[in-house]
């Protein structure tokens, strides 16, 4: 829905929710139920229902409980039951510098600063660490903002008891927490509200009157800056830039002006516009961001201008490219076939406002920055807050290479015919084995976002797989694939629950980076193996149906097990006898 | 403006926020007599007021402005 992206009209959704939220409501069905406790330390109702319109508009469905009025810490101190029933998925902590209560008075000594400071700190890590022994779930922290005046002017951030010095450094120790915690996510309020205006950001009316720490205009922002992180934390983020090059990449239009005279560069200050928006590409690249192009030029025009000598991106940074004269919507759907990716998970960047249109119109749930002003296409498509980083992995580093590298497979295979003698020519190598500490956080994040092989789609948080990593009831495996290209990856991950002789399969999930590589056959082959030396003799597979995952409908019927019931809404369930399986890989090597 | 084109003023508001087509506002409304008026509708309905009219209340006003009659005062005073 366009009212909820970027660029906001805060006073829009406040008086228009009600009906916003009927709207997305009754689209909402299917959609994964997210449990949120918002525990806050100031008014939090009005919060609350604008993060529900972010949420349900990024295809996520929210149930809430709130803490009553400022009871954010007694509620976890204290095992508060109904939050303990409520069993949050993800805890949002509202707290603002007006919950920071004992504040240095003018005058006091180095040493006495230094009491509060440490009280202070003791107060939130004590709260953090029980929320997390209770919860075992994700938890958001405000940081604290600016305050709404200095009593110290500038010195307020200098001076041992200035109030500003004290906020700066409680906004160091949580970083440091953050760093040792791995479910803790930072919700950068200090950056939110400054990037809003500390002035409009206060508005002490509404402290006064209903004892909200920050101004009615500002809960929107806030409201879709934290709903960014929770989207993220889903595994919702977007995936993939689709550009534009034309006035997009570099000013000018390479097809009538020629390469040379492109204005892209140090030359001038339109010239370096370009260039740090380029620039800027480049780096969403280097977090895990896949870029293509849909362009109207010919193609030869097209890469003649990413050869510019100045340009920072080249061809080869470009998954795929699509540089012709058909509608940009049927360019991106074929551009969403060829990367195995839902064309919802794109961004569709371009200054042209017709195509933007088009584009919002015919590609359902694709993301449509407002693209007007070259001179701030980094910033729009930053505040868009489509890419909002979580768990940053060392394969989200390495993505845009593996992609590249399946490029090369493809072309590959058309060279050589058979496909068994294609796959066998691949010199595939996969490990297999129980999960390790190390992949943890790889396996959870894989159990977010894979939608299409996701045999049930039940999602595990971080805490959930630590917990069955160590559980005798559980049969976990992750594999990793290699072949004559290079790394794929962690790209596969089962789970199986033990009941007696049997192996209930809870999850089986498989990334399409490695689709149609027999994998699978590798995996059951490995989970076979490891039933048979733990007196299994039954497999069950379940079959749960989803909008997206209809390529494994007949998943387990294609691995060879025999059909037991249909279940309702066209799931089904599924059984192997382990006694007379053969091993199905033969063209896959497995490591030791 | 008249007394009137302001309650019609407010009768829309009050439908945008309360997501009613069909609501009736008159002098008489007040937060006693109309259920959904609590008070997470009160600080919304302010905040869309002021901004709407370009307008600033008191911590006060906005304590006393539970009546659609004394938000018509309000408005004939400030504006």
């Amino acid at each position: 829905m366009e009212e909820l992206e970027y660029p906001l009209d805060a006073m829009f959704l406040l008086r228009k929710k009600k009906a916003l939220l009927r709207q997305l409501t009754a689209e909402s069905e299917g959609f994964p139920v997210v449990k949120v406790a918002i525990l806050g330390g100031s008014t939090t109702d009005e919060l609350s229902k604008i993060l529900e319109l972010f949420l349900l508009n990024k295809g996520l469905k929210p149930s809430f409980y709130q803490s009553d009025y400022n009871c954010y810490w007694q509620d976890v101190m204290f095992e508060n039951p109904a939050l303990l029933d409520f069993a949050p998925d993800v805890i949002y902590v509202h707290t603002t510098n007006r919950n920071l209560l004992h504040l240095p008075s003018v005058g006091m000594y180095e040493k006495e600063v230094e009491d509060l400071f440490q009280q202070s700190c003791e107060h939130f890590q004590r709260f953090w660490d029980k929320a997390e022994t209770l919860f075992h779930c994700p938890l958001i922290q405000n940081n604290f903002e600016p305050f709404s005046y200095r009593l110290l002017g500038h010195q307020d951030g200098v001076l041992p008891y200035g109030h500003s010095r004290f906020l700066d450094r409680m906004n160091q120790f949580m970083v440091d927490y953050a760093q040792e915690h791995s479910h803790f996510y930072l919700h950068d309020l200090n950056y939110t509200a400054s990037s809003f205006g500390v002035e409009r950001w206060h508005d002490s009316s509404a402290w006064f009157s209903a004892k909200y720490a920050l101004a009615m205009e500002a809960i929107p922002h806030l409201a879709f800056s934290v709903a960014n992180i929770m989207v993220s934390l889903h595994g919702k983020n977007k995936k993939a830039v689709v550009v534009d090059l034309d006035n997009t990449l570099w000013g000018g239009v390479v097809g009538e002006d020629g390469v040379e005279n492109l204005k892209l560069g140090l030359e001038t200050g339109t010239g370096e516009a370009f260039l740090a928006f380029q620039g800027y590409l480049k780096s969403l690249q280097e977090i895990g961001v896949i870029l293509a192009i849909a362009s109207k030029n010919e193609e030869e025009n097209a890469i003649s201008g990413l050869k510019h000598p100045d340009s920072l991106l080249s061809p080869e940074d470009f998954m795929s490219i699509k540089a012709n004269w058909n509608p940009k919507d049927e360019n991106i759907r074929l551009i969403a076939q060829e990367l195995n990716l839902g064309a919802d998970s794109f961004v569709f960047v371009d200054d042209n406002p017709a195509e933007r249109e088009l584009v919002r119109q015919n590609v359902m749930g694709i993301g449509v920055p407002p693209m007007e002003d070259y001179a701030t296409y980094r910033e729009v498509l930053h505040r868009s807050g489509y890419f909002e980083v979580t768990n940053l992995t060392q394969e989200d580093r390495a993505r845009h290479e593996m992609y590249q590298q399946n490029k090369d497979r493809t072309a590959f295979c058309y060279s050589t015919g058979n496909y068994e003698e294609y796959l066998k020519s691949l010199d595939m190598v996969a490990e297999i084995a129980p999960f390790q500490p190390v992949f943890l956080e790889r396996i959870s994040q894989l159990c977010g976002k894979t939608n299409q092989f996701n045999v049930t789609t039940k999602r595990y948080t971080l805490e959930e797989i630590q917990s069955i990593s160590t559980d005798e009831q559980y049969l976990h495996f992750y594999g990793k694939l290699w072949d004559r290209f290079g790394e794929n990856g962690l790209v596969s991950v089962v789970i199986g629950r033990r009941e007696g002789d049997r192996l209930s399969l809870d999850l089986w999930l498989m990334s399409c980076r490695v689709l149609k590589r027999n994998f699978e056959h590798a995996m059951l082959d490995q989970v076979v193996e490891a039933c048979r030396q733990q007196g299994i003799s039954t497999l069950i597979g379940t079959y749960l149906p989803t909008i997206k995952n209809k390529m494994v409908a007949s998943f387990y019927e294609d691995m060879g097990f025999s059909l037991e019931e249909y279940l309702e809404a066209g799931g089904s369930t599924w059984k192997l006898l382990l006694c007379d399986y053969k091993r199905k890989n033969n063209v896959i090597k497995i490591e030791e | 403006m008249s007394r009137q084109a302001y309650l019609g003023k407010l009768e829309e508001i009050f439908c945008d926020i309360l997501d009613e087509d069909s609501l009736e506002i008159t002098e008489e409304t007040s937060q006693e007599n109309l259920e959904d008026w609590d008070s997470l509708t009160h600080v919304t309905l302010f905040a869309v007021l002021e901004d709407e009219f370009s307008i600033h209340f008191s911590v006060e006003e906005m304590a006393k402005g539970t009546s659609v009659a004394v938000l018509l005062d309000y408005l004939e005073a400030k504006l």
